[in-house]
C-alpha cells in the first residue's frame, strides 16, 4: 500500500511538473449520452450537432469557432483577399500529419475543399460553399480559393465544421466507412463506432497543435428516448447528457452528483408566415405577434428553455454584426384592435399552421398554445402537427404552393449573410415566406460584397431592423440548451450551435 | 400481424361452433354473466361505452382551456387528474378522449369486419380464382409487420383520426377474411347445407340464413378480442407521433405525449395509461367469456370442488373388506358403489348402489343403454374417474383385494400399474398421435421396473407378437395414424397387458371396428385371458358379443344393476322386464353390434328419476301396481341370478 | 423437395411485397433531398442533391435498381450514411434477434409453466392470479410498460442499465418486457389446449399405465399442446420483429426496428425499402420454419404433406 501511494505521489508530482513544461498526459474516460444517432461523421454529409462535436475533435479546419462562436485560426496562420476580392489566400501550418501518417499540406487542404465542391460527391453543403469556387495548392503551405463570387463572409464559412479538412486519399480507400472512422488531424480519433449504439474517441498520437487531448477516451452512448437518456445520468451510467427536457431539469438538479447547465443556443424559433392573403397586411402580422405570451410560454411550456426574441437572428450568429430590439409586448387587447382596424371581425380570419413534432423543444405543444393564443384574439386557428417528412416538405414548398399560412421553423445558421440573404432576399430559393423588399435586396447584395467589418455592421444592422419591423415571422424565442453534467466533469463548453467542445475537459 | 394474429390463433373457433350456438341472445348474456370474467368484462365494457357517450357532457372543465400558470399540476380537488403541459384539465380531457379512443377501436374493427367478412365468405363460396386472389392478397398483407403496415398507411394518408381508423382496420382485414373463410367453408361442407343447395336454394339465401348466423358467434368473439388489440395498435401509432391530431384528446396520444413526463409528473401518463389498459382489459375479458360460450372446445364453467365435497369423499368406506368368499380373493369386488357427477347445481348420481364380484379367469359383461352409468362404473373401477368431476359418494371398489378408493396419488399409480389394464372404445383416440407406438408401449413396460433399453425393447416386441402384430420390430417406430383401426386396438391391448394386470377393463372395445376385425379382437382377448388367467370386465351394448364372449352378465339401468348372473342363463331367459326388452330387441342372428333398437319410452334422465322403480315409466309389467311406485326393488336371488324387480317371477317363460 | 417448393411458392408474394414497398415509399410525403439539404436550402441545392441520389430517374429504372440491389449490395446504399444497406442491417440485426428470440424463449418457458399450472388448478387461486396477470399483460401498451420498468428497475432499484445494448445486462429489461405478450399468449394457449387434451382418451391410457400425473401431463398432454404453440410462436416472433419498432426506441437498442423508424423519419428510402422487404422475407422463413417444426412434432401432418 505504502509503496503504491508513493508511486501515486510521484505520478501526481510528475503531472504537476509536466504541465509546466509539456502537456498533461490524457486521463480519465468521459461518458456522454446523446439523443441523436449520428449517421456519419463525414463533414460533407453530417448535419447533427453531435457529429459536429466529433468533427471538431477529430478533424481540423483552417479556422474554428470558440465556445462563443468567435472565429479563431486553426490550421491557418495567415490569410487575405486579393485586391479584386476574387482570390482568397490562406497560409497553413507546416509539418502537420493526418492520423494515418499522410501529410496534411496545402495539396491535401485543396483536395478536401475540391471534394466538398464536387458535384459527384453530392455533399449537402455544396451550395453553401459554392462561392469558394476552386481551391488550388501553391507550394507546401499556401492554398488559394479562386472565388466563384465575392464573399465577405468567407471566414465564417471556413470556420464551420463542414469545412473541416478530410483526408481525401483515405476517403477514396475507405468509401462510406470514412464516415464512421474519419481520418483527420484533430486531437482525437474515432476508435470504434457501433451504429446506433455507441462510439468512442481516443487521443490521436500524431496530433500536434494547441488543443491536445486531455482525456484517455470519450465514450458516446446513443439514447434517443428522453426518459432512458436521463436515467443514464441519474444511475451514474454517463457523465454528460445532452438535450435535457425541461420537465427533467428539477430531477437532475436534485441529484447530488450532477447539475443542469444552460448554455445559450443560436436556434431562433419562429412561425414563418406565408405572406399571402390576410398576412400581406402588416397590421394582421403585428396583431398576431402581439397575441403571443412569449414569456409565459417559455416558462410554462418550455420550462425556461427559451428567451423571448429580440431580433430575428439568434445570439452567437456573428454577434459583432447582430442588432437587438425591445421585445414584442404581449397585448391581446391591442391585437384585437389592430385586427378590427385591418377589417377583420372576430372569427372571420382563419389560419392554419404547420408544426413539426419532436424537432424543437416542445414544438407540438407550443403549436397548440399558439393556436390557443390566436383564438383568444378572435382568429380561428388550426394547428397541424405533422411528422418530420410532411413538415420538411411543407416548409420547403414555394410560397405560391403553400396551402397553410405559417410554419414553425428553427434557424441556426452559418452567419449573418447566409441567414438573412437566404431568408429575405427576393427570389432566392430558400426564401419561403415570399418576403420581398427592394431596400433589403439592395442592402443584402451590398453586404455580401463588402469586406469592411464596420460597413458590414451598418448594412446588416439596417436589414435586421427592417425585418424586425416588417414582421414576416411571428418571432418567438431563442432556445436555451440544457445539458446534464456530472460534477466530476470540468471544462466542458458548448457552442451556441449546440456543438460540444471537449478541448479542455478534465475529470475530477 | 402481431396482436391481431394472436387473437386469431386463439379466436378462430373450429367449425363445430354452430352445434352449441345459444338459441337466444338472452341465453348468451346469461352464459357470459355467469362467468366472473364475463361479468366483470361486460360491466367494464358497458362502463366504457357510457363514458364514450356521456363523457364529454360530464367534463367539469373546458378540456381545451390552456393556462400557462397552471401547467403540470398534480391531482387536486379542482383538477382531479391534475393538469397537462398546457395547463389543461386532464380529467376533462380523458372524459372527452373516451369517444375518440373507443371510436378508433370500434371504427377500426368495424372497417375490418365490413371488408374482411364479405371477402372471406365470398372467397369460401365462390372458390376458384376469386379465392386464390383473396388468399394471395392476405399472404402479402401478412408479410408486413402490422405496426409497420399501419405506419405506412398513416404516413401516406396523413395523421388524423379517420386515417388511423383506416390503418388499424386494414391491418385486421386479413384476420377477419381468413376466419370468415375458414368457418364458412366448414359450414358449407355440412351435409344439411349441401342438401339445401342441391335442393336449389338460392346461394344468397343459404349465406344469409344458414352461414351468417352460424359464424356470428365466432366473429363476435373475434371482434371483441381484436378490439383490444386495435386500441393498442392505435395507441402505438400515437406513441410514434402518428395518432390523432392535437389538441383533440385521445388516450393513446395523451399517453405518447406524456411519456417524457413519466418520471417528473407521473400523473400525466398514469391516467390515460390506466384508462387505455383498462379498456383493452375489458374487451379481452369479454372476448374470453364470449369464446367460452361459443367455442365448444374450450371448457364450460369449470367444475368446482367445494370443501363440502372433499369432506364427503372422506366418508367413503376405506378398503372394501375383502368378502370372505373362502379360497380366492376376487379380481374385482365392488360393494354398494354410488357415484355422482359434480355439477354447478350439486351432485348428480349416476351409479346408485352397484355390487359386483369378478373372479380371476372370468369375463363379466356390463350391458345397458347409453346413459345407464356403465361407463362411469368402468372408469371408477379403472380409477380414472377424475375426483374433480366424479365423486365416489359411497361404497368400495377392491381390485385384487386392494381398495381402489381414497388412495394417495402414488398408491393409485402403483395400483393401476400392477393390477389394472384398460382397453378403450376408440383406439384411435386412445393412442397419442404424436408419439411412436414403440414409445407409448415402452413407457408402459418401463414404468416401475429397472429394465434397460434392450430389455424394454424385447418386451415390447414380445407384447406386439402376443397381440398378433407381425413384423413388430419395424412397427415400433411407426405412428398410430399409420395403423388400421384393428391394429390400433391390438396395440392398445398390448399396452394394457404390458404389466400383466389381474384385471382387464374394456369399454366397448370393438364397437368402432368392422365385424371381422371385431371377431379377431375378441378371439385375441379370449386367448390372452386363457393364457394369463386374468379377469375381464367388458362394457358393451352388444348382446351378441355378450353371448359369445362373457361368462357373466350384469344388466344396468339408470345406475343400478337390474339383473346379473351367468351370461348363458340370463340371455336365454331374462327375468327383469328391461333385460327382456333388451333381448327381444336383438334378432337372433349374428348381426354386427349395431346400436340397440329402441325400447319403448325415453331412457331416464339422470337426476330426474321417478320414485320407486326407475324402470316403471317404460315397464309393461307394472300396469299401475302400487308396489312399483312405492319403493325401489332391491336385487334378490331368483333362479340362480340377482334380479331387481318386485315381480321378477312373472318373467319366467 | 418440400423446402424449395415452399420457397418457390413464396416468390410471387415477395415480388408483390417488393412492388408495394417500393411504390408505397414514393407516396409517403417528404422528399429525401429536401430533408438532407435542410430548411435553409435553395431549390437549386435540393435539385442537385436529388440528382445525386438518383431520384430524378424514371420510376421503373429506380425499381430496377432496387431489385438489382438485392444481388449487388454496393449499389443499395443508404441516403444518409452511403454505406450499403446490407451492412447497416447486418450490424443491427443481432440486437433485434437477441431481444426477439430471448423474449420468445422466456415467454415460452414462463407461459408454458403458468399455463400448465392454470390448467391443473382450475378454479383455484393460482388460476385467478395467472388469468389476471396474462390479461393485464396483453392489455398494457408495451411502451408504457417499458418506461415504467425502466423507471422502476433501472432508476429506482438500479439493478439494470437504463438504455443501450453494450453488455448482456442491457438486454435483461427489454427481454423481460417484450416477453409479457408471448407469455400471456402461451399461457392462455397452453391452458386452453391442455384442458382440451385432458379429455382425450390417450391421457387415460397413459394414466392406466401407471404413469404419474406429472408425466402424463408433460409427455402426453403438453407435447400435443406444443404443436399449437409452435404456430403461435411463429406469429409471435414475427410480431416481435415488427414490435421492435417501438421497443427499440423505448430501450435505446440499436436494432433494425429503430433503424427503420429513423429511416422513415429521415426519408432514407433504400433503408426503409430493404428493411421492410427483409421483414417480409423473415416472415416467409418463419412460416416455413413453423410448418417444418409442426411436422416434426406432429407426425400426422407429415402424411398430409406427402399426400398433397
Amino acid at each position: 500500500m505504502e509503496k503504491l501511494r508513493l508511486v501515486r505521489y510521484a505520478a501526481v508530482l510528475a503531472g504537476v511538473l509536466g504541465s509546466t513544461t509539456a502537456m498533461a498526459a490524457p486521463e480519465g474516460v468521459l461518458r456522454v449520452a446523446v439523443g441523436a444517432d449520428p449517421a456519419t461523421f463525414d463533414p460533407a454529409f453530417n448535419d447533427l450537432p453531435v457529429a459536429n462535436a466529433v468533427d471538431l475533435a477529430v478533424l481540423e479546419g483552417l479556422f474554428r469557432l470558440d465556445p462563443k462562436n468567435n472565429i479563431q485560426k486553426n490550421l491557418a496562420t495567415d490569410y487575405g483577399f486579393s485586391a479584386d476580392g476574387k482570390v482568397f489566400t490562406v497560409k497553413i501550418k507546416t509539418g502537420k500529419k493526418f492520423s494515418n501518417g499522410d501529410p496534411l499540406n496545402a495539396e491535401a487542404v485543396a483536395a478536401s475543399f475540391n471534394r466538398l465542391l464536387d458535384e459527384k460527391v453530392g455533399s449537402i453543403y455544396r451550395g453553401l460553399y459554392a462561392s469558394l469556387g476552386v481551391a488550388k495548392a501553391v507550394g507546401e503551405d499556401t492554398v488559394e480559393f479562386h472565388m466563384a463570387e465575392p464573399n465577405g463572409h468567407v471566414l465564417m464559412l471556413l470556420a464551420n465544421t463542414a469545412a473541416s479538412i478530410v483526408n481525401v486519399k483515405a476517403v477514396a480507400q475507405m468509401g462510406a466507412e470514412y464516415g464512421r472512422k474519419p481520418v483527420g488531424s484533430g486531437p482525437y480519433m474515432v476508435e470504434k463506432f457501433i451504429g446506433g449504439e455507441s462510439f468512442r474517441l481516443v487521443p490521436n498520437p500524431t496530433y500536434s497543435g494547441d488543443y491536445p487531448a486531455t482525456l484517455k477516451a470519450i465514450d458516446f452512448t446513443v439514447a434517443p428516448e428522453d426518459g432512458a437518456r436521463m436515467a443514464l445520468l441519474e444511475t451514474g451510467g454517463v457523465d454528460v447528457v445532452e438535450r435535457v427536457p425541461p420537465e427533467s431539469m428539477p430531477a437532475i438538479n436534485a441529484l447530488k452528483t450532477a447539475k443542469v447547465i444552460n448554455p445559450p443556443s443560436m436556434f431562433s424559433i419562429n412561425m414563418e408566415l406565408v405572406l399571402r392573403g390576410p398576412l400581406k397586411d402588416a397590421k394582421v402580422r403585428k396583431a398576431l405577434n402581439m397575441a403571443i405570451d412569449r414569456q409565459g410560454m417559455a416558462e410554462g411550456i418550455l420550462g425556461g428553455l427559451g428567451t423571448p426574441s429580440v431580433g430575428m437572428v439568434g445570439p452567437g450568429t456573428q454577434d459583432e454584426l447582430r442588432r437587438t430590439f425591445p421585445p414584442i409586448k404581449f397585448d391581446p387587447e391591442g391585437a384585437k384592435k389592430l385586427l378590427a382596424e385591418a377589417g377583420y371581425k372576430p372569427g372571420t380570419l382563419q389560419l392554419t399552421m404547420t408544426c413539426p413534432n419532436g424537432r424543437y423543444i416542445k414544438d407540438a405543444q407550443v403549436c397548440q398554445a399558439i393556436a390557443g393564443s390566436f383564438e383568444n384574439i378572435g382568429v380561428k386557428a388550426t394547428a397541424n402537427v405533422v411528422d418530420r417528412g410532411t413538415w420538411s416538405k411543407v416548409v420547403g414548398l414555394d410560397p405560391a404552393q403553400r396551402t397553410d399560412n405559417m410554419g414553425m421553423v428553427g434557424r441556426a445558421t452559418a452567419g449573418m449573410d447566409y441567414t438573412l440573404f437566404r431568408l429575405f432576399k427576393s427570389g432566392v430559393g430558400a426564401n419561403r415566406t415570399g418576403y420581398s423588399n427592394p431596400k433589403v435586396d439592395d442592402l443584402l447584395a451590398e453586404g455580401r460584397r463588402v469586406t469592411d467589418p464596420a460597413k458590414q455592421k451598418e448594412i446588416y444592422g439596417e436589414v435586421q431592423e427592417i425585418v424586425w419591423n416588417d414582421q414576416p415571422f411571428i418571432f418567438l424565442w431563442y432556445q436555451t440548451q440544457a445539458l446534464g453534467v456530472s460534477n466530476k466533469v470540468q471544462g466542458l463548453e458548448v457552442q451556441p450551435n449546440e456543438t460540444l467542445v471537449f478541448d479542455k475537459v478534465t475529470l475530477k | 400481424m402481431t396482436a391481431a394474429m394472436d387473437t386469431m390463433a386463439l379466436g378462430a373457433t373450429p367449425p363445430r361452433a354452430e352445434a352449441r350456438t345459444p338459441r337466444s341472445r338472452w341465453l348468451t348474456l346469461r352464459r357470459i354473466v355467469s362467468q366472473p370474467k364475463g361479468a366483470i368484462g361486460l360491466a367494464l365494457v358497458l362502463g366504457y361505452l357510457l363514458l364514450a357517450i356521456f363523457g364529454p357532457m360530464l367534463a367539469p372543465l373546458d378540456p381545451f382551456k390552456q393556462n400557462f400558470a397552471q401547467t403540470l399540476k398534480p391531482p387536486s380537488a379542482l383538477h382531479w387528474f391534475g393538469t397537462d403541459q398546457l395547463g389543461r384539465d386532464v380529467f376533462s380531457r380523458i372524459l372527452l378522449g373516451a369517444r375518440a379512443t373507443l371510436g378508433v377501436g370500434v371504427g377500426g374493427v368495424a372497417f375490418a369486419f365490413l371488408v374482411g367478412v364479405p371477402l372471406g365468405v365470398l372467397a369460401a363460396w365462390r372458390r376458384g380464382w376469386f379465392d386464390a386472389i383473396v388468399m394471395r392478397a392476405i399472404d402479402v398483407m401478412l408479410s408486413f409487420p402490422d405496426i409497420v403496415f399501419a405506419l405506412a398507411i398513416v404516413a401516406i394518408l396523413g395523421a388524423n383520426t379517420q386515417n388511423v381508423i383506416i390503418a388499424v382496420g386494414v391491418v385486421s382485414i386479413p384476420i377477419f377474411a381468413r376466419t370468415a373463410r375458414a368457418v364458412t367453408l366448414s359450414i358449407l361442407a355440412e351435409p344439411y347445407v349441401e342438401g339445401l343447395s342441391s335442393l336449389g336454394a338460392r346461394p344468397s339465401r343459404i349465406i344469409l340464413r344458414h352461414v351468417l348466423p352460424n359464424i356470428s358467434g365466432t366473429l363476435l368473439t373475434l371482434s371483441t378480442l381484436l378490439f383490444a388489440s386495435t386500441l393498442l395498435s392505435a395507441s402505438g401509432l400515437g406513441f410514434l407521433g402518428l395518432g390523432t391530431q392535437p389538441p383533440f384528446p385521445e388516450w393513446g396520444t395523451m399517453l405518447g405525449e406524456a411519456r417524457s413526463y413519466i418520471r417528473s409528473h407521473p400523473h400525466l401518463a398514469t391516467f390515460p395509461g390506466l384508462f387505455l389498459a383498462g379498456s383493452a382489459l375489458a374487451f379481452n375479458l369479454l372476448g374470453d367469456a364470449l369464446r367460452t360460450v361459443y367455442d365448444p372446445t374450450s371448457r364450460g364453467v369449470a367444475p368446482r370442488r367445494s370443501w363440502l365435497d372433499r369432506l364427503r369423499r372422506a366418508k367413503v368406506a376405506p378398503a372394501g373388506a375383502p368378502a370372505g368368499e373362502g379360497d380366492a380373493v376376487p379380481a374385482l369386488s365392488v360393494r354398494g358403489l354410488r357415484l355422482a357427477f359434480r355439477t354447478p347445481a350439486g351432485l348428480l348420481e349416476v351409479v346408485r348402489g352397484v355390487d359386483l364380484t369378478l373372479q380371476a379367469g372370468r369375463t363379466l359383461a356390463v350391458v345397458g343403454e347409453s346413459g345407464s352409468g356403465k361407463t362411469s362404473l368402468l372408469r371408477a373401477v379403472a380409477t380414472l374417474a377424475t375426483p374433480a368431476q366424479v365423486a365416489v359418494v359411497e361404497g368400495s371398489i377392491a381390485v385384487g383385494g386392494e381398495s381402489a378408493v381414497g388412495l394417495s396419488p402414488a398408491a393409485l399409480m402403483e395400483l393401476r400399474r400392477r393390477k389394472i389394464g384398460v382397453v378403450f372404445q376408440d383406439a384411435a383416440s386412445a393412442l397419442n398421435p404424436v408419439l411412436t407406438v414403440g414409445a407409448q408401449l415402452a413407457e408402459a413396460v418401463r414404468i416401475g421396473t429397472d429394465l434397460d433399453a434392450a430389455a424394454v425393447r424385447a418386451r415390447c416386441v414380445a407384447l406386439l407378437e402376443d397381440v398378433g402384430i407381425s413384423d413388430p420390430e419395424r412397427r415400433l417406430a411407426m405412428y398410430p395414424h399409420q395403423f388400421s383401426g384393428g391394429m390400433k386396438q391390438r396395440i392398445v391391448i398390448a399396452i394394457a397387458l404390458a404389466q400383466d394386470p389381474q384385471l382387464l377393463l374394456a369399454d366397448e372395445p370393438t364397437s368402432a371396428l368392422d365385424v371381422t376385425i371385431q371377431q379377431q379382437i375378441l378371439a385375441l382377448l379370449r386367448d390372452i385371458q386363457r393364457r394369463r388367467g386374468m379377469a375381464i370386465l367388458i362394457v358393451t351394448h352388444d348382446l351378441n358379443l355378450v353371448a359369445r364372449f362373457a361368462d357373466d352378465v350384469a344388466v344396468m339401468y339408470a345406475g343400478s344393476l337390474v339383473e346379473a348372473g351367468e351370461a348363458a342363463a340370463v340371455l336365454r331367459s331374462p327375468l327383469h322386464p328391461y333385460a327382456q326388452a333388451l333381448r327381444s330387441s336383438v334378432p337372433g342372428g349374428s348381426r354386427r353390434g349395431a346400436p340397440l333398437p329402441a325400447i319403448a319410452g325415453e331412457p331416464p334422465m339422470v337426476g330426474s328419476l321417478p320414485g320407486g322403480c326407475a324402470f316403471r315409466p317404460r315397464c309393461e309389467r307394472t300396469r299401475g301396481r302400487p308396489e312399483c311406485a312405492a319403493r325401489e326393488p332391491a336385487a334378490r336371488p331368483v333362479d340362480g341370478r340377482l334380479v331387481a324387480c318386485h315381480f321378477a317371477e312373472e318373467g319366467r317363460a | 423437395m418440400f423446402i424449395p417448393r415452399r420457397l418457390a411458392q413464396a416468390l410471387p408474394t415477395l415480388f408483390v411485397v417488393s412492388l408495394l414497398v417500393f411504390f408505397f415509399m414514393d407516396m409517403i410525403p417528404g422528399d429525401p433531398a429536401q430533408m438532407l439539404a435542410g430548411p435553409a436550402a435553395t431549390d437549386e441545392e435540393v435539385q442537385s442533391i436529388r440528382e445525386f441520389l438518383g431520384l430524378n430517374q424514371p420510376l421503373l429504372t429506380r425499381y430496377g435498381l432496387f431489385l438489382k440491389g438485392l444481388w449487388d449490395p454496393s449499389i443499395a446504399t443508404s441516403f444518409r450514411t452511403h454505406r450499403p444497406v446490407a451492412v447497416e442491417l447486418a450490424e443491427r440485426l443481432p440486437n433485434t434477434l437477441i431481444v426477439a428470440i430471448g423474449g420468445l424463449a422466456l415467454g415460452l418457458v414462463v407461459g408454458t409453466v403458468s399455463g400448465v399450472v392454470c390448467a391443473l388448478r382450475q378454479g383455484g387461486f393460482a388460476e385467478a392470479i395467472i388469468t389476471v396477470l396474462t390479461l393485464t399483460g396483453i392489455s398494457m401498451p408495451i411502451y408504457w410498460l417499458g418506461l415504467l420498468c425502466i423507471w422502476f428497475f433501472a432508476v429506482y432499484l438500479g439493478w439494470v442499465p437504463a438504455a443501450g445494448a453494450s453488455t448482456p445486462m442491457h438486454f435483461v429489461l427489454p427481454i423481460l418486457v417484450v416477453a409479457t405478450r408471448p407469455t400471456a399468449m402461451f399461457s392462455r394457449l397452453i391452458t386452453a389446449s391442455l384442458l382440451e387434451a385432458m379429455s382425450k382418451d390417450y391421457l387415460d391410457t397413459a394414466r392406466a399405465k401407471g404413469l404419474s400425473e406429472t408425466r402424463v401431463i408433460v409427455s402426453h398432454a403438453l407435447r400435443n399442446s406444443l404443436v399449437a404453440a409452435v404456430s403461435v410462436a411463429g406469429v409471435q416472433f414475427g410480431g416481435m420483429l415488427g414490435g421492435s419498432v417501438v421497443t427499440e426506441t423505448v430501450f435505446g437498442i440499436p436494432g433494425v426496428g429503430r433503424l427503420l423508424v429513423d429511416a422513415v423519419s429521415r426519408a432514407d428510402y433504400p433503408v426503409v425499402q430493404y428493411t421492410i422487404l427483409m421483414f417480409a422475407i423473415f416472415f416467409v422463413l418463419i412460416n416455413l420454419a413453423t410448418d417444418l417444426l409442426t411436422q416434426w412434432l406432429d407426425p400426422r401432418t407429415r402424411e398430409e404433406r406427402r399426400a398433397a
